[in-house]
């Protein structure tokens, strides 16, 4: 494939066939970040849909800091946000105060027993402010500072959303992998 | 991070999916009915080119429109209106220049004055048998003036252009709070040099309206507070920056700086035919016989067509005998009042820090400058012309300046941005204490920076 710099220079100058050259090396990627963020596959391709339109759009104010497919990955990101965003709460989970870490290292090997297409299941079952926090803090590395300030939540909320999130998730595994078992 | 999460992130971090077959044909189909980057860019472009058309012009107007036009005559005479006067020329009236005219009152038979002072003219040109004005006959003086004063009029085109694409409309996808989110990328260090768009290096040229003033240090403040004042000029100029890392440039380059004042409380006088004022017994003198001082250094006036003389301070200095009497009492007032420029060449090195990058991008702006003297004209200036009739002496060759201003950029285009910076420039050493008035003047500025730049 060609050089990812002269797919670039041909997307600046609006050539269909580089934009379409640039689409086929990154939507696999592009998509599977959409479907961590996003509740179905709908919202999914509406965020990568919208996604590669404004990555063409504003490709010119990519000043080549930091990798390209990092700045691409930020804009799916923002946008999976945005269509979120006004779902998320303000209010902290009460029950999860403190964020209580529910997942210990010894109940955390059941992940490694499912494929990672059924954990994308599971975390799109997730509330999607759940959802949202446990990307931003698993998936990207963010802090719950970090977290509050991006959601515009607080920081308790986003622990206890984090701990809500990794319970659930846990629960899921745990039954999944049990039926697993079972079924062998 | 547990190993929970640490397990969950593994095995998610390379996760693909294979999107819908139809999505690049639905993606595709949104790009065309989108305008191309022109047709979305085409009018900052044009507004940036516009921009850039009047700077150029603004600054090839100032450079050569100064020091070429001949000085027109005013026949407001200090001469009696009722004396006859030789060899004049016709009447040519100058356009009113004066923001708030100063009222000098010439009594028949005494000497030029004000309420405050006597003048020299009373002492070197023996005013009574010269300037027999009728009584309480009224001489208008230039008080202030304003030179340049249209170059005001780019900056509000500037600012109109950043107002209209205020950074409101610009996606959160550029936020700054999302800019450490961790890279998953496949690509390696070496591809992300290789897509090195745009590069580190970047040129600009800049247009620079400024308002020169300057500050005195020293125990001689007072004669000339309230007679001197500042003017407006510019400065412009072409830099090359390097992009240290994502906050930090640094920048340096090769400017034009003109810095001055104004002169008030001087009146000027000219021979209506131009002639040379000055002569002994018939035969004319190598060099003009004034000079005079300013907190700006001396001036040695050299055009011999002038004379000048204080209105109520004592700063003109004339040779006595060093001027014909038969001929004095045709002298015109020009009506136009002095100017003191100083051009310099500059050479800055800046350092900037970006601060905040949502579209519109704003750095700080921090850096010093040497600066070369070219030129230290001064000149007889109107409202619409000027004349150059000497040069500023005692000056230092060489002077540093430090700045600090804060930039707002904006793209236009492709690798092209067009900015604006309010900047303070100061010099950090004295201009030359040789013939000042004050011990120490370090003259300042104030400017509003424009210029367009491109990225390599």
């Amino acid at each position: 494939m060609e050089n990812l710099q002269e797919i670039l220079k041909g997307c600046l100058k609006n050539n269909r066939e580089k934009q379409s050259e640039l689409y086929q090396m990154f939507a696999s990627k592009m998509y599977g970040v959409c479907l961590r963020y996003a509740a179905n596959s709908h919202d999914a391709q509406d965020i990568l849909q919208d996604g590669f339109v404004k990555v063409f759009e504003n490709l010119n104010k990519y000043r080549g800091e930091g990798s390209f497919e990092g700045w691409m990955k930020r804009i799916f990101v923002n946008l999976a946000l945005d269509k979120y965003r006004s779902k998320i709460t303000h209010l902290s989970v009460d029950e999860m105060e403190n964020g209580a870490d529910v997942a210990t290292d010894s109940e955390a090997s059941a992940v490694d027993s499912i494929s990672e297409k059924e954990i994308m299941a599971l975390i799109k079952q997730l509330p999607d402010q759940y959802r949202l926090v446990f990307n931003l803090y698993v998936m990207e590395g963010h802090s719950h500072h970090e977290i509050a300030e991006i959601l515009n939540i607080g920081i308790s909320t986003s622990r206890s959303n984090l701990a809500r999130a990794k319970m659930i998730l846990k629960d899921k595994i745990d039954y999944q992998t049990k039926w697993i078992e079972k079924a062998i | 991070m547990n190993q929970f999460e640490s397990d969950i992130r593994k095995k998610l971090s390379g996760f693909e999916a294979e999107p819908p077959q139809d999505m690049w044909s639905k993606i595709e189909s949104r790009l065309d009915n989108k305008p191309t980057l022109w047709v979305v860019y085409r009018r900052r472009v044009m507004a940036a080119a516009a921009v850039l058309l009047i700077v150029l012009s603004g600054s090839l107007l100032l450079i050569t429109g100064i020091g070429t036009d001949p000085v027109q005559l005013t026949q407001e005479s200090t001469a009696p209106s009722d004396q006859p006067v030789p060899d004049a020329t016709p009447p040519t009236s100058i356009p009113g220049p004066y923001d708030q005219p100063h009222e000098i009152t010439i009594e028949a038979g005494s000497s030029i004055t004000d309420q405050h002072s006597s003048t020299l003219l009373a002492q070197e040109v023996k005013p009574e048998a010269t300037i027999a004005a009728e009584p309480s006959e009224k001489v208008m003086f230039v008080s202030e003036n304003r030179i340049l004063a249209s170059i005001p009029g780019l900056s509000a085109t500037v600012d109109q252009q950043v107002n209209r694409h205020s950074i409101a409309t610009w996606q959160p996808v550029f936020e700054q709070s999302i800019a450490t989110i961790t890279e998953e990328s496949s690509l390696t260090l070496a591809s992300v040099a290789e897509t090195n768009i745009p590069g580190a290096f970047s040129f600009s040229a800049y247009f620079a309206p400024q308002q020169a003033y300057r500050y005195h240090l020293g125990n001689m403040i007072n004669p000339v507070q309230g007679l001197e004042s500042e003017i407006l000029t510019f400065s412009s100029g072409i830099l090359a920056a390097y992009k240290i890392n994502n906050r930090w440039q640094i920048e340096s380059g090769i400017g034009y700086n003109r810095l001055g004042q104004q002169v008030n409380d001087i009146a000027s006088f000219s021979h209506p035919s131009m002639m040379p004022l000055y002569t002994s017994n018939g035969t004319p003198i190598s060099e003009h016989p004034q000079s005079m001082s300013t907190s700006m250094g001396g001036i040695v006036f050299t055009d011999q067509s002038f004379y000048f003389a204080d209105v109520s301070s004592a700063r003109i200095i004339t040779l006595k005998g060093s001027y014909d009497e038969s001929i004095v009492n045709l002298l015109n007032k020009t009506g136009m009042g002095l100017v003191q420029y100083f051009e310099y060449l500059e050479i800055p090195v800046n350092a900037r820090y970006k601060i905040l990058d949502r579209g519109l991008t704003v750095h700080t702006t921090t850096g010093i400058a040497l600066n070369y003297l070219l030129t230290g004209d001064v000149y007889l200036a109107g409202k619409t012309q000027a004349t150059p009739i000497g040069k500023s002496v005692g000056i230092n060759t060489l002077n540093f300046s430090g700045s600090a201003g804060i930039a707002f950029s904006y793209p236009v285009a492709d690798r092209v941005r067009v900015s604006l910076e309010p900047r303070a420039r100061v010099f950090l050493n004295s201009m030359g204490p040789v013939r000042n008035l004050t011990r120490e003047t370090y003259p300042y500025t104030f400017s509003v920076f424009m210029g367009l730049s491109y990225d390599l």
